[in-house]
């Protein structure tokens, strides 16, 4: 993978988040190339979420400058930055709890389907590609955790994005379960989404990433090749040597 | 299965129309019965912010208020016939109250509640205080008053089952509008942002300006129906308009009844005026206040016993009853053995 961000098609320079005294996030340079599945990988409160919600609007930053398909995007908001292609998922499962599972993506939906009856039908087919369409006249907070998750992964699908950002959808699931959303990742790579995701397990992110980006207490510490991660003692110490696992 | 859930609606509405066709009603029962649809009508106009979309309003009494002064006063003042003057006076109110939620969408929405009561402390403090506002004479805190007429044109009838029949009218439209909401984009957004804002957003709804149109929709028809109650009984009386009592008692109706639902709000007016009612005729003089504490009451034991009210409750019962029946009879055919996926 060429890793000029020439083609990137969504870009941070100089990401910054303060909460008062605490810098979440501090000065990350990221870029994401088309069709490109980028891992981000750090330890437990590194600042990767909180990344996250800079890139997708959700927070305001601090400092930095967002590029999407290489425009700056002056002041990001969430469902701007939804409107334009950029869809996320929340670590923290965010369900409408007052909707059934089907209408919850269809909330998503609606932004590339105004007529009801059309968001409906492409709410379904989301649902059926993420192998939830048994639960769709669930409500939305009756599901299993490993089913909020794929509600939360088709939500963000049904707004039909070019890049998606997805925060721990795998952590929590049994090894089929993993096994079956790693093959939804690809897949969804293979239809012409980008993707950055963010993950604790280790073997699913070396698999499955074309290029990852470490980061550790809101700094970015590494980027590179999988293998080159793996072999990184910057990245072995700070993370995979510090107790996690 | 679609034309069945119209068949008890109709039938209610049928039976409402002919109600005072059948049966001579007497005066002062006529007025119940209209206060009882206006109850209705002005608990599914809080509804569609203070249900579907989590604006829970504690004053509905300004938008009220300000459409039964608007009204009176367009129709005194300027000649403005009620017919036109309610939409004059809804459309008004309505801008009115976007302008003065708008500071508060931002905050949470225990914030949005406050202000919308300390306002409604506002209002009447202003129109009890002030005999003239902008020039219009309003009548302090004496209300607003005028001569009832016999004047059809001018919403002004000697006999009440005109009255009736449109606040008949008024609430037929509101249900069909809120039903048409909940089904529509609109309305999944509204419900969307009442369950969480920040998921909402990113999923491209565009939470202020839904939160604005929920708003002026939810004030637009609790104006039409102050201005309806100011035709209907020739004054407004700042201190019930303003008063904690109306704004309270709309939210407690629909609460109790089943917030975002249609018919919650329908159930719910119906249920709390009955009890007060009967509270109010029976209880001694001495003890005002009491159709308000028990009222609180009924909210109280609608929160702990039957969360989302009484119609989520009653359809879930439904619910649970007809699962069942369906697992009795799968089991029956695959022997027991059935692999249903729960
Ligand atoms: N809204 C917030 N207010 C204050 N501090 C926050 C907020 N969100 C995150 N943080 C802090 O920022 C740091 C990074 O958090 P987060 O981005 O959630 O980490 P990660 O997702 O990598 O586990 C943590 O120290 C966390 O406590
Ligand atoms: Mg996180």
């Amino acid at each position: 993978m060429s890793e000029h961000s020439g083609e990137a098609i969504l870009s941070g320079k100089g990401v910054t988040k303060r909460f008062g005294g605490l810098v979440a996030v501090n000065h990350v340079d990221i870029h994401l190339n088309k069709h490109e599945i980028l891992g981000l990988i750090g330890p437990n409160g590194a600042g990767k979420t909180t990344l996250f919600n800079m890139l997708s609007g959700t927070m305001p930053m601090s400092e930095g400058e967002l590029r999407y398909h290489g425009k700056v995007i002056p002041k990001p908001r969430s469902n701007e930055l939804c409107k334009m292609g950029i869809g996320r998922t929340y670590q923290i499962c965010q369900p409408f709890s007052n909707l059934t599972v089907l209408e919850n993506v269809m909330v998503g939906a609606y932004i590339r389907h105004g007529k009801t009856s059309e968001a409906r039908d492409a709410a379904y087919q989301v649902l059926k590609r993420v192998g939830l369409e048994q639960a769709a006249h669930s409500g939305g907070s009756a599901l299993t955790l490993p089913q909020l998750k794929r509600m939360e992964v088709a939500r963000a699908l049904a707004t039909e994005p070019d890049v998606l950002l997805l925060d721990e959808v795998i952590a929590g699931l049994n090894p089929t379960e993993v096994e079956r959303i790693m093959e939804l990742i690809r897949e969804i790579r293979a239809g012409g989404m980008s993707i950055i995701i963010i993950e604790h397990v280790m073997r699913a992110m070396m698999n499955l990433s074309d290029r990852i980006v470490v980061i550790n207490q809101g700094t970015k510490i590494a980027e590179g090749l999988p293998a080159e991660i793996a072999s990184n003692p910057l990245v072995i110490e700070s993370y995979l040597g510090g107790g996690k696992h | 299965m679609k034309q069945k859930k119209w068949i008890l609606p109709v039938i209610v509405l049928l039976a409402a129309i002919l109600l005072p066709v059948v049966f001579h009603i007497g005066l002062s029962n006529m007025s119940i019965l209209i206060s009882v649809l206006l109850y209705m009508y002005w608990a599914s106009s809080w509804n569609i912010m203070g249900g579907y979309t989590g604006l829970f309003s504690l004053g509905n009494g300004i938008y009220i208020g300000l459409g039964a002064y608007l009204t009176g006063c367009l129709f005194v003042y300027a000649n403005l016939t009620p017919y036109a003057g309610m939409l004059v006076a809804a459309l008004l109110t309505g801008v009115f109250s976007i302008i003065i939620g708008y500071p508060t969408f931002r905050l949470q929405s225990i914030f949005y509640s406050l202000a919308t009561f300390a306002l409604l402390g506002m209002m009447k403090i202003i129109f009890t205080n002030f005999q003239t506002i902008f020039g219009v004479n309003v009548g302090g805190s004496n209300g607003f008053k005028f001569s009832p007429g016999n004047d059809p044109l001018n919403m002004q009838f000697s006999s009440k089952m005109p009255y009736y029949y449109i606040v008949l009218g008024m609430l037929v439209a509101v249900l069909l509008v809120s039903h048409w909401i909940t089904r529509s984009k609109r309305g999944f957004y509204f419900r969307a942002i009442s369950a969480n804002e920040g998921a909402a957003a990113s999923l491209g709804v565009s939470v202020l300006s839904l939160k604005m149109q929920a708003q002026f929709i939810s004030a637009f028809f609790s104006a039409m129906g102050g201005g309806f109650y100011c035709m209907f009984i020739s004054y407004v009386d700042p201190s019930k308009m303003f008063g904690v009592e109306l704004s309270i008692n709309v939210m407690i109706m629909c609460v109790v009844g089943g917030a975002n639902t249609l018919w919650g709000p329908v159930i719910g007016a119906g249920l709390i005026y009955t009890i007060n009612r009967i509270v109010t005729m029976y209880a001694p003089s001495s003890l005002n206040g009491l159709a308000t504490l028990i009222s609180g009451l009924i909210l109280m034991i609608c929160v702990f016993f039957l969360p989302g009210g009484l119609i989520p409750f009653l359809a879930d019962e439904r619910e649970k009853r007809a699962m069942s029946r369906r697992k009795a009879t799968l089991q029956k055919q695959s022997g027991g053995g059935g692999g249903i996926h729960e």
